[in-house]
């Protein structure tokens, strides 16, 4: 019995191949720019943080990433966009790298191009490795660092197997690889057994040649060199826990790096593993479809029988990280997985190789030589497209992130309206680089005093005299990052004077509230005993009449901010939330009074039959398109948009940014 | 012996020295699929067939900010969920300022308003003396016609934390 043999073609050597994973990466980069984050997001918890550190080659939080922030640190100056879009852009750029490198590494284990671009291309439009391709994060970086061990790897055994002796040098560099990519992510450690496990089945002798074992310890080495840049860097840091950690002991550094995080690392019991598990299934389903993992398991017999020496390789790689993050205990999870995710589309391209070489054998054993292109082209063909459209179709409204402008927006204003000498407040550490890229990037509004970039939790004694701005309350301040609680007293007045985008689509992400807060002892003018609007209406919207509004301007930059202030009368009691937009573009939500009104009827006067005044400014998205837009404001059901009452004010003009 | 036999017989060789390399991975390999079929069942008979896809608890889509509290379920009956739970911050003779999650909130008390203690899962009445900055107090009552402010109609003392 011959068996189909998906590797026999050498690789590479082909101008054909670089053409395709030429292709397989001018595709991906064409999605993943088509659908970059423009610059700060909340799409994930840390981009922010990255982008800084990146820019300003700092040290990042635990494992630190030193490789990825040097990477980083070049993209960074490039001459395009901003600093945070530079970042992003070596997600996308670096991402579809590793996507023309999956392709290599499945013509090398299977002799179809074709499996191999539609691998390349499958996994590229996966759901979780596309929403880490269009923002700073570590994981579409990481993904090019391991796809290249794992091909410098086969390559290695490739050769090494055909009887080349002077082949040794892509072992080390795949060891030098393997190294490097612990900058990307800690985690990579874990292949270590599964490659050890690999050099050995192929090459079992290799404990003859003490100087190539010494080279590879070297270049594996060489590549952690690099976690030098952590006790170098370790002044820079910010965050509370991370300088508790502070990588300049031997114990600090093991905290930092190995030890870091202890408490979400096999953070579940027993009886909560099988749920884990399922857990971990739909999130590969997320990714592969069902049709996907089915094939996928196929994929794993087929290798184990065809190449047992990769099955063990690729299978002790997946488990490991399988096993590992199943058990791990953080809010993004599905990011983790992505390598294994990676494992896993390999074995789905290698059982698709497989059942096409079944295909041809069976219509050649049954004589019908001119079926085989035509099943291919009749019977493969549309599925394959049809499964990448359903990655394209699903996948590409929940990632595309390009309109995402919200932060930059926000931060924009803040630090625009910000009066000189002022303090800002805001979440310390990790989490607070979307205000620190200004002063420490953008080197802007240097008077203004940001306590938590000098000293974490800040120094309440530093604030005595200066006008006090925040983006968060008192009462609000959660988790990591929190300030002196002296700073942010919970009895004073948190007034809004500028509301950033709310409410409106996000993709999921962790938008935390874009409010900047003016802090006072004494309570705004929130009720009135009469309105005196520049435009009255007398409109009603249940339980509540908007008796007019003031409108600083007409006309907006794109990005600017508009100057608002409503005149409301309470007629009974409202139901849902008050928002606004520009047309069509929903610009921000929040209930009557700005947050203030409860307190205010209870320690100052009641609204009973007089008129809540709101006085705010707007932030107008920067992609906006120039035009006139009708500015409405509406009732809305707080978590739905089916009871929606809108009223409309005036019209205002939106231009550029130029003007 | 003819090339289709030279085959089988480089095919054999090739088998014996890696079946045992087979035969554990697929052990392996059913080992994987059978964690991954227990798991399921476990899952579908905990949470049954209807259940949906399990999911991460992520920190939830965009917030409207300033948004208003939220009703409080801490194990009382549906029909008597305090409107307002936390430390007690302050009081004066007009009513009481608790420390909740949105930050300080004040109800107002009246001379309908009483006061209580929980003792072993029951509520004794106390005197509005009783009460004490920093102690847990959860306020029962339901908001004005103007939905802008809260007539309190019981506050419980909660028993400190264990």
């Amino acid at each position: 019995m011959k068996h189909p043999h998906p590797s026999r073609q050498g690789w590479p050597g082909y101008w054909g191949d670089l053409a395709l994973a030429g292709l397989a990466y001018i595709t991906s980069l064409g999605f993943y720019l088509a659908t970059l984050s423009p610059g700060l997001s909340y799409l994930s918890p840390d981009g922010n943080e990255l982008i800084v550190i990146c820019a300003t080659l700092g040290l990042a939080h635990s494992t630190g990433y030193p490789l990825y922030t040097w990477l980083g640190k070049l993209f960074s100056l490039l001459p395009l966009g901003t600093v945070a879009y530079r970042v992003n852009l070596m997600s996308a750029v670096l991402g579809a790298a590793a996507a023309a490198l999956l392709y290599g590494l499945m013509r090398l284990l299977t002799r179809h191009r074709g499996v191999a671009l539609f691998t390349a291309l499958f996994f590229a439009l996966s759901r979780a490795f596309w929403s880490q391709a269009v923002i700073a994060e570590v994981y579409a970086t990481n993904m090019l660092l391991v796809a290249s061990t794992l091909l410098s790897f086969l390559l290695w055994a490739q050769r090494r197997r055909a009887g080349d002796t002077r082949s040794d040098w892509l072992l080390l560099l795949a060891i030098l690889a393997l190294g490097l990519s612990v900058g990307t992510h800690m985690s990579n450690l874990g292949f270590v057994p599964a490659y050890g496990l690999f050099v050995l089945l192929v090459y079992p002798l290799i404990w003859r040649r003490p100087a190539l074992i010494l080279g590879a310890a070297l270049a594996f080495g060489l590549g952690l060199l690099q976690y030098l840049w952590l006790p170098l860097k370790a002044d820079n840091l910010t965050d509370a826990l991370m300088m508790r950690n502070s990588p300049t002991t031997w114990r600090g550094f093991y905290n930092y790096t190995l030890g870091a995080f202890p408490q979400m690392k096999f953070a579940f019991s027993l009886p909560e593993i099988p749920e884990r598990i399922v857990l971990y299934l739909e999130l590969l389903r997320q990714n592969v479809g069902l049709g996907g993992i089915v094939l996928g398991l196929y994929g794993w017999v087929e290798l184990l029988w065809r190449r047992t020496r990769h099955f063990y390789l690729l299978m002790g790689m997946y488990l490991v990280h399988v096993f590992f993050f199943v058990q791990y205990r953080v809010f993004d999870l599905d990011v983790f997985f992505i390598p294994a995710h990676f494992l896993y589309f390999i074995v789905i391209g290698y059982g698709l190789a497989c059942l096409l070489d079944h295909l041809r054998n069976w219509s050649g054993r049954a004589k019908r030589r001119w079926l085989p292109p035509a099943l291919k082209g009749l019977l493969a063909l549309p599925l394959l497209l049809g499964a990448l459209a359903s990655q394209i179709l699903g996948n590409y409204g929940v990632n595309d992130h390009s309109g995402d402008t919200a932060a930059e927006d926000f931060y924009e204003n803040v630090f625009a309206l910000l009066p000189p000498g002022s303090v800002l407040l805001g979440q310390g550490g990790v989490f607070g680089y979307d205000m620190f890229y200004y002063p420490l990037v953008l080197d802007l509004r240097p008077d203004v005093y940001i306590p938590p970039l000098e000293n974490p939790g800040g120094r309440p004694q530093e604030l005595q005299g200066a006008p006090i701005y925040t983006t968060i309350q008192g009462a609000k301040q959660r988790g990591p990052g929190q300030l002196d609680p002296r700073m942010l007293p919970q009895d004073a007045w948190y007034i809004p004077l500028l509301l950033g985008e709310s409410g409106g689509e996000t993709g999921g992400g962790l938008r935390k509230e874009l409010v900047l807060y003016r802090l006072s002892e004494e309570p705004p003018r929130l009720v009135r005993d009469e309105a005196r609007p520049l435009f009255p209406l007398g409109v009603e919207l249940d339980g509540l009449c908007l008796e007019g509004y003031d409108l600083a301007q007409d006309r907006v930059e794109a990005g600017g901010c508009l100057q608002l202030t409503l005149y409301w009368r309470v007629l009974g009691r409202p139901r849902g939330m008050l928002a606004t937009a520009l047309g069509e573009q929903a610009l921000e939500r929040h209930t009557l009074g700005l947050g203030n009104l409860e307190r205010y009827a209870q320690e100052v006067r009641p609204p009973d039959g007089r008129i809540v005044v709101e006085e705010y400014a707007l932030v107008v998205p920067s992609d906006l398109e120039p035009g006139a837009y009708p500015l409405r404001v509406g009732l809305v059901a707080p978590r739905q948009t089916a009871e929606e009452n809108w009223v409309e004010l005036g019209q205002v003009e939106v231009t550029g940014k130029d003007g | 012996m003819t090339e289709r036999e030279a085959g089988i017989g480089q095919i054999e060789s090739a088998w014996r020295g890696r079946r045992w390399w087979v035969l554990g991975g697929g052990i392996l390999l059913g080992l994987l699929v059978l964690a991954a079929v227990f798991s399921l069942g476990v899952y579908v008979g905990r949470r049954g067939w209807d259940a949906g896809a399990p999911s991460i608890a992520r920190p939830g889509p965009a917030q409207p900010p300033l948004n208003p509290p939220q009703p409080i379920d801490q194990g009382w009956p549906q029909q008597q969920q305090p409107v307002l739970m936390g430390p007690l911050h302050s009081q004066n003779r007009q009513g009481l300022t608790v420390r909740t999650s949105d930050g300080l909130r004040f109800v107002r008390v009246t001379e309908e308003t009483r006061f209580f203690r929980m003792e072993e899962g029951t509520e004794v009445e106390i005197d509005r003396q009783g009460l004490r900055p920093g102690d847990g107090v959860a306020v029962f009552g339901r908001p004005s016609p103007d939905g802008l402010s809260l007539l309190v109609e019981r506050v419980v003392l909660l028993p400190p934390k264990q």
